[in-house]
């Protein structure tokens, strides 16, 4: 194997995220924990399951579990390469996600009674957690215009027993205003650079950088989510990305245009806070109150979340 | 929505051939038809009306389909009625499980709390789906291509293989 340290393939990976080395603390042990395969990690499904039997089945299958800052219903399971292949994942007694991706419905904080728009949400994951945690109560509308992902979505509703959810295909930025949500959660469409892990030779893996301009779709969602919410009403937004023009600049963006504020988010999850400048442009104070996910803090991939609420 | 009538045909159906209570069924879910699928979505869903003003791609979940004149089950019906489930339940263990969903039917020693026709099938840790009972062998009833998906690749898994 040739010297990592001298391999050109290390540089493309340090050229694409070292962009970043001025707002990620601690940047080497960033790069370090990025090597290696995302830790696997799925969620109990209690809508279907008890927890605690789940959990005795799959170690006594010799499968190790780690416990999580996300409570009782995530888990690690470091040696587990792909948990679709358990018999307790056809059950629908567990959900593989990232334990990123579970952190914007707890953020949320969906309730039994809540009528909540995911305006953004194939294959799922985040829908089928909101439901988990309504207890198959209340209402959700599941958006998701792009036809082709709708089987993977009803797949997982179906799999899990999720029966409060409703599945629309309109484009988000266009959801009819008629309706108003008391939470909408808005995991948009990103460059997805969180997903990007570090190959042997230092190379850039799971994760294929785009020319792509993703920011206006995004700031067109939150927008429309925004307008969506009944007065008093919260949303979160949510990408996987680190960079700043998709996560701190959105909000901004709405915050310029809406009576919008950022809401602190109580959970006890290690994070960094939100940037309130990058590269010469100044975003609002109370992005501070704003989570970055960052994986040598979170074993999982890198993230962003806002909680905002219409005054 | 389903017209009270076949509402009616429904629940009859789940109390006569699993022993749910009828109440169960209609208090907690709202069915609704298309075309020869009943889907269940949760009864709490307020204002149902409104729903018109959506364009719904889907509502709630797959619950029943009539085959030529009979009902059949799906396998989240199943799943999510489980807990009233009272009769035609089938416990396997892992290792049978595995085995129905690789060779798609299972050999059963005769039960007598289980007849012929579509059956609820269970591992200790819970709902597998949905299996139809013929003279002693029970025939899987899940969607072909989820069980493809998980069989697919099970060689490597860490932690089966299965106790066949
Ligand atoms: C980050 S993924 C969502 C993941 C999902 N929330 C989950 O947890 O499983 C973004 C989704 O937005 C969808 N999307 C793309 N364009 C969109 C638009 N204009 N409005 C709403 N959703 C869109 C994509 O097809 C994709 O499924």
């Amino acid at each position: 194997m040739k010297d990592p340290g001298t391999s050109p393939s290390l540089v493309q990976a340090l050229d694409f995220l070292g962009v970043y080395r001025d707002i990620i603390p601690d940047f080497r042990g960033f790069m370090e924990a990025l090597r290696g395969e995302i830790p696997t990690s799925f969620r109990v499904n209690t809508l279907l399951a008890d927890p605690d039997k789940v959990i005795k089945a799959l170690e006594s299958q010799g499968i190790p579990l780690q416990a999580t800052p996300l409570g009782e219903w995530f888990w690690l399971a470091p040696t587990l390469r792909s948990p679709g292949h358990l018999l307790e994942h056809l059950m629908g007694l567990i959900y593989t996600q990232t334990l990123s991706s579970g952190l914007p419905p707890l953020a949320l904080d969906p309730a039994p009674t809540d009528r909540i728009l995911d305006l953004c949400a194939a294959p799922g994951s985040k829908t089928t957690q909101m439901a988990q945690m309504m207890a198959n109560r209340g209402l959700i509308v599941a958006n998701e215009p792009v036809q082709g992902r709708h089987a993977a979505l009803e797949g997982n509703l179906r799999r899990l027993g999720v029966v409060n959810t409703l599945v629309t295909g309109y484009h988000g930025q266009n959801f009819p205003l008629r309706w108003r949500f008391n939470k909408v959660l808005v995991d948009v469409p990103c460059s997805g650079e969180g997903n990007a892990r570090v190959g042997p030779w230092g190379e850039l893996r799971g994760f294929r950088p785009m020319r792509r301009d993703f920011s206006r779709l995004q700031k067109a969602l939150l927008v429309r989510a925004f307008d969506l919410l009944e007065e008093g009403g919260s949303l979160v937004y949510s990408t996987c990305t680190y960079n700043p023009r998709e996560n701190e600049a959105v909000v901004d963006h709405l915050l310029r245009l809406r009576p919008a504020e950022v809401l602190p988010i109580p959970l006890d999850v290690p994070h960094e806070a939100g940037l309130t400048h990058w590269r010469g442009e100044t975003y609002h104070e109370s992005l501070r109150l704003a989570w970055r996910i960052y994986p040598h803090s979170l074993p999982s991939v890198g993230f962003f979340m806002a909680k905002i609420a219409r005054r | 929505m389903l017209a009270d009538e076949e509402t009616n045909q429904v629940c009859t159906y789940l109390r006569e051939r699993f022993g749910v209570p009828q109440e169960e069924v209609s208090r907690r879910y709202c069915l609704l038809a298309r075309k020869r699928t009943v889907w269940a979505l949760s009864r709490e869903v307020r204002d149902p009306a409104d729903l018109a003003t959506l364009k719904i791609v889907s509502a709630g979940i797959p619950f029943l389909r009539k085959v030529q004149r009979w009902w059949k089950p799906t396998t989240s019906c199943l799943r999510i009625l489980s807990p009233w489930i009272r009769f035609n339940r089938v416990l396997l263990s892992r290792g049978e499980a595995w085995r129905l969903l690789r060779e798609g039917r299972l050999s059963l020693t005769p039960d007598s709390q289980v007849s012929d026709g579509y059956v609820l099938v269970e591992t200790p840790e819970g709902v597998l789906g949905c299996g139809l009972l013929l003279k002693g062998t029970l025939h899987n009833q899940i969607p072909k291509h989820e069980v493809q998906n998980t069989l697919r690749g099970m060689e490597t898994q860490h932690s089966e293989p299965p106790d066949l």
